[in-house]
């Protein structure tokens, strides 16, 4: 039975990219408001687990669902749901030809038919949160990399989502711009949004994870509290993947 | 030089012919190159299929061969029209195939981050199409697409020995009749192409510096 | 293919909504397919026995004539428009004020010319100018090769600016200087680079040595159309049809051979 607070649920996936077997018998649930952190060698599936979870990657067998609707096969319906799913991707990937604005309006307006005097309101006002305001009408890529992740973030938020997937959302960003988008990163997880979140941040995972998930090689590992996780692992992959990166 | 100056109007009326030829196979055949890319990017697999196959036979047929077919060929078969007409159908076969690829390379340019971004919130199949590769693909197209319609323009050159009188078959004319003023003649018709091409070409180049998104 | 999905995976209603699409918009494709065969048949194109020219040995062997002019053409203008596209490329890039802007104006000017024009200039003009007679062969070389050299200039000067500039200073610091460097150290990674594109030339030269045609030149397109004129209009499609593939043959297998070379370098 499912738990009746599961937010996204993923039974038995499994995953090959021709013969490489990506994904091994992934099971996970997430529940309402948790914040998931998943941590994992380079190479090992996180990822790939990530994008599986809005169907960016389809599976080749198991099944995900989210709040209880299986993830659909038709694009139509997958459409539908995906736009509860805000996704925030390592390359920010905010739309070249659209306005800061524009990309934060683009779809509320649309996916959900918003009124573009209402869109607009909405997205300036999550501008002015992640701290971009100001730069509402420039190009993204006039912005740094910093202040595109934000917006990426922003635009996200717009929909207002039920879940938000982060896909290294750092790691392609230089060190003094890591801690703006963290911050506003952990600013959400205090709002009780549902989170799943890829990263080599240790110390974001120590201190706004509800959950560590450790995958290696295409396995889950291990699951536990961050504070077990960090001081107490039980798995000799993890033990040295944290000697590694601590 | 008085070759050209006596002439200068027979001249004149081949370069217009060499704009018109050059216009009307233009406009043809980057409407036909237009639904070519249509298919190439519709998510019909048997249309990307037919696609391909045009393009990579056509594509491969000399543009010399195309006109020699519409005009010694088909008439052959009996089906007779103006030189004028059977070279614009004959470049128009041909540079439909250049002008599907160049929208093509504009549409392959784009990031897969910008699809993947677009699907991620929920835009539809064909609202990613209509509002995220289409803008960005097009775009990028510009500098092919001029670069293709300088090469369909040279290609016209050749109508003119085929029978075409535009700039290079008035030319060929001149030159059979003021056997001293050949140097004088090819010079003023590279002139001429000169005229268009060159300004197309620079036009090409500030596009894209223009036109480069950085990623 | 495209490199970029543009699509999500078809679910299998979608998959099968494209089927339909495919069968509806194959119902007016089958009917001008009929409708073009049996105007094809009326006129007697489709008649088996004239299609049989194609396995006539000595059609055979004038159009593998034809295809061996062309290459012969295409080899041969690639090979020194390479040499001359190097030169140009040295020349535009030069230091020297008053080698690199002639260069520039020059390539600039000659790739804005048809090739057609080109090859006359030098079929007509270097009689008209000199009085000596020039062959055929070497007039449509030599044509091609204006254009196609400053093409290749581009080419090459693309490749040049492409190298890392550690390279160069590199050769200088270890004493390699001027000639050799450009020999032994900078020559060898510019080909390298640009070698797919130069054998994507080579599809470009062998379609235009079809210019052969117009000025005389026997070579594919022209075998063709002498076969058609000794055999009669009744073989005119089968034999187009017969040099068109070969055409299309060669070109595909260079561009292969081509998409190889890039895939191998990369
Ligand atoms: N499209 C693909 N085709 C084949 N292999 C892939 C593809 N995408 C990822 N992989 C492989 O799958 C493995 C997991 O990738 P990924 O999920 O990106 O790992 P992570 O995010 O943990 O670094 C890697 O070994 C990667 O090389
Ligand atoms: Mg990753």
């Amino acid at each position: 039975m499912q738990a009746t607070n599961s937010m996204i649920s993923i039974k038995g996936v499994n995953k090959w990219y021709g013969s490489f077997h990506v994904l091994k018998d992934i099971d996970l649930e997430v529940a309402q408001g948790e914040v998931v952190v998943i941590l994992g060698p380079s190479g090992s599936g996180k990822s790939t687990l990530c994008r599986t979870i809005n169907r960016l990657e389809p599976i080749n067998n198991g099944a995900i669902s989210i709040d209880g609707q299986a993830l659909p096969e038709e694009s139509g319906p997958l459409s539908q749901l995906r736009s509860e799913v805000g996704m925030v991707f390592q390359q920010f990937n905010l739309f070249a030809h659209m306005t800061v604005l524009e990309n934060v309006m683009f779809a509320p307006i649309q996916v959900r038919k918003q009124k573009p005097a209402a869109a607009r309101a909405r997205a300036i006002e999550l501008l002015d949160r992640v701290g971009v305001g100001a730069q509402k009408d420039k190009l993204p890529s006039q912005l740094s990399g910093g202040q595109q992740q934000r917006v990426a973030i922003a635009r996200a938020l717009a929909m207002d989502p039920k879940v938000m997937l982060f896909d290294e959302p750092t790691s392609s960003l230089d060190p003094e711009m890591i801690k703006e988008v963290l911050d506003v990163i952990v600013e959400l997880t205090k709002g009780g949004m549902t989170m799943v979140v890829v990263t080599h941040e240790m110390g974001f995972a120590q201190t706004a994870a509800d959950r560590v998930v450790f995958m290696a090689e295409g396995e889950i590992v291990e699951v536990s509290t961050p504070e077990e996780f960090f001081n107490n692992c039980q798995t000799e992959r993890a033990a040295e993947f944290l000697s590694k990166v601590l | 030089m008085n070759a050209i100056i006596e002439n200068i109007d027979v001249l004149l009326s081949g370069f217009l012919t060499t704009l018109g030829l050059s216009a009307l196979a233009g406009f043809t055949s980057f409407f036909g190159g237009l639904i070519l890319a249509g298919f190439a990017i519709s998510n019909n697999p048997t249309l990307r299929k037919i696609s391909m196959l045009y393009v990579a036979l056509m594509q491969n047929i000399p543009a010399a061969a195309h006109l020699f077919f519409m005009i010694f060929i088909l008439p052959v078969l009996g089906l007779k029209a103006p030189f004028f007409v059977l070279a614009i159908i004959g470049v128009t076969i041909y540079f439909s195939a250049y002008y599907c690829q160049a929208v093509r390379s504009g549409v392959n340019a784009i990031g897969r981050g910008q699809l993947e971004a677009s699907r991620a919130l929920g835009l539809k199949n064909m609202q990613t199409m209509r509002l995220v590769v289409l803008p960005q693909g097009l775009r990028n197209s510009v500098p092919p697409l001029i670069n293709t319609t300088i090469a369909l323009i040279k290609v016209t050159a050749i109508a003119g020995v085929f029978g075409v009188t535009e700039l290079f078959g008035t030319m060929l004319q001149l030159i059979n009749v003021n056997d001293s003023a050949v140097i004088a003649l090819m010079l003023v018709t590279g002139i001429g192409y000169s005229l268009i091409t060159i300004p197309a070409a620079l036009a090409a180049a500030a596009v894209e510096r223009k036109v480069a998104f950085n990623s | 293919m495209m490199n970029v999905e543009l699509y999500d995976r078809p679910g299998p209603l979608e998959r099968r909504r494209i089927r339909l699409w495919t069968l509806v918009l194959a119902i007016p494709a089958l009917a001008g397919v009929i409708w073009v065969v049996t105007t094809l048949r009326e006129q007697g194109i489709l008649d088996s026995e004239a299609w049989s020219i194609l396995t006539d040995s000595e059609v055979i062997v004038s159009l593998l004539t034809g295809l061996l002019a062309t290459l012969k053409v295409a080899g041969v203008t690639v090979v020194l428009s390479l040499v001359v596209g190097l030169l140009l490329a040295l020349g535009r890039m030069s230091e020297l004020r008053w080698l690199s802007l002639p260069t520039r104006v020059w390539v600039e000017a000659l790739r804005g010319l048809p090739e057609i024009l080109l090859v006359f200039l030098i079929y007509l003009g270097v009689p008209a100018v000199t009085g000596l007679n020039i062959s055929t062969f070497w007039a449509l070389v030599v044509g091609l090769v204006l254009y196609q050299s400053a093409s290749m200039s581009e080419a090459f000067r693309a490749g040049f600016l492409a190298l890392p500039k550690g390279q160069k200073e590199a050769a200088v610091a270890l004493g390699v200087r001027g000639f050799k460097t450009l020999r032994f150290i900078l020559l060898p990674q510019v080909i390298r680079q640009i070698l797919p594109n130069l054998v994507s030339e080579m599809v470009r030269v062998t379609k235009a040595s079809s210019l052969g045609f117009v000025i005389g030149y026997t070579e594919l397109l022209l075998s063709g159309e002498q076969a058609i004129e000794y055999l009669g209009g009744q073989y005119a499609v089968p034999i187009f049809a017969g040099v068109a593939l070969l055409y299309v043959i060669v070109c595909l297998l260079l561009s292969w051979v081509s998409r190889i070379l890039s895939e191998r370098l990369r």
